[in-house]
């Protein structure tokens, strides 16, 4: 690396004679033309060391005293030269030997550094700021530290960084360290620009920008007066760039004479622009991550939930919870082990299952449980997910408030349905009693008064036939009034309307619920097409599907818990929605399949028999049927077929 | 029973009012049949009793029972009704009428008549 200028001397040897105590007593013609002198008599007779600057006496004192000791002394220190440019000399001291064997005299001998060396210096100086990077100095210091070492390269050289506000327009300090004061402030918060000295218009244009004469540039203009009153002449600047060649700022180089750069240091500057360009990305990912990092943490304080962190074989590793008295157990007594010794078998068995889904599909996996905390149950959901490569992180909430309040909205809506039922029951009896109450009374009243006309003599033939008459009138009568109800219950005021059959069967299902997580039934879906639409009632429906739901878990109740699963099913065929409702519980006697859809038949303790009657006839009056079957294995399957909206099959 | 007795019968419906005239003629009884409590009312005969529907349209079994009694009129009742009905219209307690639910036995309402006169008879 070449520092000096042409003009300068050259960087040669020089060469000087010292005494025992270091003081000069001869230097060379060379020596003297670099020190701008041609007379010796300033120079012979001062100490040695004096002529260093100040920090680097004590180096200098201490090679003098390694050769006065009779081995040889060296020493590296800069010297500026009075032409401005400076530079590092190599020093070694050697003593000389007297007659006597002693040491008389000391040699010196100072060499300009040499490239390698030089370049030696700036590599270690590059590695300091990187490691201070790395280490998280903060940023002022870093890019102080660089403007510190790009300035050691020559003297009389300022450096100083300015950064670009988010906001792309204004200039902010960076480093300036050697740079006055006054000019740096006025620097600070000024807008970038085409004119704007050195630095903004770097910064404007994104490319390099080289001043020679701050004080005749038109670039200046505005921030002239105060640089050439500070003395500032020469300004070099190249834009620091982030590694998406967005502008971050600018590392510029001053001289306080008009002066060029050389290929040398435009390379320099762009290699300090880079350096800072790390710096400052480097300083703006840590700030994003720390911010990202204190927002994670003000989530965990906010947030309700429990979280845990787990190997894929089900090892507790971490948790995060706001209270412990959340926790099942107490931290030592599940971390570092196994979620099988820790969680009952069965819902360790639920969570291995889906940690190997959600491990398998990258999509989260959401499950349902409870446990018995401090003596009561409570209801939790927990979603798991992959996290740290094959970890699993699982968020556990209490949802027991919300899951008692549906379950208390299902027992009320049982309790509506139920009371709907009574009710409608009620009515349709009390119709029925009143409406065939008369033609029974008719048919009561002539058959016994024909009864009575039979004994009479004479046999009073005509009133016997007109009493016969007037019995079959009535019961016919009678009949007519029960195929009236039959039609009004299965005509009703059914709506037509194209429902959707899956929507239709999900509402059923979360309708369901609170009922099937009571009874602890699981539930799967087997659903067909989306947007397969049925013509019909939404609500008749509904009612029928929800009677087949509800039956199912009825039947099941005196199965084992671990087998109370409930499979809906829909599917499309020869023209036919279909609605599958299938249990594994007790199944249909085969002498009582054929009377299962009847009106007041019930098999069950409780209940009315009038919920399959019901549904039928709601079939029925959709131009569709319902049949029941037993299942190969366990349990019953009720099936409703249903006309498809504006299909075929309707018709 | 021994003697026909003199009977009315107020009904609205056509075949129960023509199965009860038909049952208690063949029982012996002479009977005369209204469809409503205005016919009734508007040619009140001499009968020693009077089978009354609950449910009548316009003016109601009872209604027709309490204006009889108001005008001394006082013969004796024997109510019928197609259902419980609605509480109004059945007869009250206090008005002593034997009442039966529709449909009923030949005996039963022979039994119900033979009360309500006998009640009659035996009051003071």
């Amino acid at each position: 690396m070449k520092r000096t200028e042409p003009g300068d001397t050259e960087p040669g040897r020089d060469c000087w004679v010292l005494d025992l105590d270091g003081r000069i007593l001869y230097i060379d013609p060379a020596g003297l033309a670099l020190r701008g002198s041609e007379r010796p008599e300033g120079i012979v007779g001062r100490l040695f060391e004096d002529l260093w600057p100040e920090e680097h006496r004590q180096a200098a004192t201490g090679a003098i005293a390694q050769a006065r000791s009779g081995a040889i002394g060296s020493m590296q220190a800069p010297l500026a030269s009075p032409a401005g440019a400076g530079g590092w000399w190599d020093v070694t001291v050697t003593p000389v030997i007297g007659a006597g064997g002693n040491v008389a005299q000391l040699l010196a001998v100072s060499r300009g550094s040499s490239a390698s060396r030089l370049e030696q210096q700036f590599l270690v100086g590059q590695q300091q700021v990187l490691e201070m990077i790395a280490t998280g100095v903060r940023l002022e210091e870093v890019l102080t530290c660089l403007v510190q070492l790009i300035e050691r390269h020559a003297a009389g050289m300022l450096c100083t960084v300015l950064l670009l506000d988010d906001d792309g327009i204004h200039v902010r300090h960076g480093a300036a360290p050697s740079l006055p004061r006054e000019f740096a402030e006025a620097v600070d918060g000024s807008p970038i620009g085409p004119r704007a000295g050195s630095c903004g218009t770097a910064m404007y244009l994104g490319q390099t920008v080289v001043v020679t004469d701050i004080g005749s540039d038109a670039l200046w203009a505005n921030h002239r007066d105060l640089a050439v009153a500070q003395g500032l002449r020469a300004c070099w600047s190249a834009p620091i760039l982030c590694s998406q060649k967005k502008v971050l700022g600018s590392f510029a180089m001053y001289y306080r004479a008009p002066r060029g750069p050389s290929p040398e240091e435009l390379r320099l500057i762009e290699t300090a622009a880079r350096m800072a360009s790390i710096a400052i990305e480097h300083q703006r990912s840590q700030e994003a991550l720390r911010r990202s990092e204190e927002r994670h943490r003000a989530t965990l304080r906010a947030l309700p939930d429990l979280m845990f962190v787990l190997s894929a074989d089900g090892v507790f590793l971490d948790y995060h919870v706001r209270d412990t008295s959340d926790l099942l157990a107490p931290p030592e007594a599940f971390l570092n082990k196994r979620m099988h010794d820790v969680l009952p078998p069965a819902l360790a068995e639920s969570f291995r299952r889906a940690f190997e889904r959600t491990l398998a599909t990258n999509e989260p996996e959401r499950l349902e449980y409870s446990l018995e905390m401090h003596g009561h149950p409570r209801f939790y959901e927990a979603r798991v997910v992959r996290c740290d490569g094959d970890k699993i992180l699982s968020i556990v909430r209490d949802i027991t408030d919300q899951r008692r309040a549906e379950l208390d909205a299902a027992a009320h809506r049982q309790e509506l349905a139920h009371l709907n039922r009574v009710a409608m029951l009620g009515e349709i009896s009390g119709a029925l009693a009143h409406e065939l109450s008369q033609p029974l009374t008719a048919v009561l009243a002539n058959a016994q008064a024909a009864r009575r006309l039979l004994e009479h003599d004479p046999l009073d033939k005509r009133e016997l036939i007109a009493a016969l008459d007037d019995v079959i009138t009535n019961d016919k009568r009678a009949g007519a009034i029960i195929d009236r109800l039959r039609t009004l219950l299965r005509k009703g005021d059914i709506s037509r309307k194209p429902v959707n059959l899956n929507d239709m069967t999900r509402e059923v299902l979360d309708l369901a619920h609170g009922d099937l997580l009571a009874r602890g039934v699981s539930t799967s879906t087997r659903l067909a097409a989306e947007n397969t639409l049925v013509l019909g009632d939404r609500v008749q429906l509904q009612q029928v599907v929800l009677n087949l739901v509800l039956n199912a878990c009825d039947a099941m109740s005196s199965t084992q818990p671990a087998e109370r699963r409930l499979e809906v099913a829909t599917a499309v065929a020869d023209g036919f929605a279909e609605v599958a409702v299938s249990d594994r519980g007790v199944g249909i006697r085969q002498d009582q399949l054929a009377l299962i859809f009847e009106p007041f038949v019930t098999f069950r303790e409780q209940g009315l028999g009038l919920g399959l009657a019901i549904s039928r006839s709601i079939v029925v009056a959709h131009q569709g049927r319902i049949v029941a079957e037993n299942n190969v294995d366990r349990g019953a399957t009720f099936r409703c077929f249903l006309p498809l909206a504006g299909g075929a099959g309707a018709g | 029973m021994g003697e026909g007795l003199v009977l009315a019968v107020v009904e609205d419906d056509d075949e129960v009012r023509a199965a009860l005239h038909r049952l208690l003629r063949s029982m012996g009884h002479e009977v005369r049949v209204f469809s409503s409590a205005e016919e009734f009312e508007a040619d009140p005969p001499a009968v020693d009793c009077l089978i009354l529907d609950v449910g009548l349209p316009g003016m109601c079994g009872p209604e027709l029972g309490r204006r009889m009694q108001r005008r001394g009129a006082a013969i004796p009742i024997v109510f019928i009704s197609g259902d419980a009905g609605p509480p109004r219209e059945r007869p009250a307690p206090d008005e002593g009428a034997p009442s039966l639910a529709k449909p009923f036995d030949a005996e039963q309402l022979e039994a119900a008549i033979a009360r309500a006169v006998s009640a009659r008879r035996h009051a003071p």
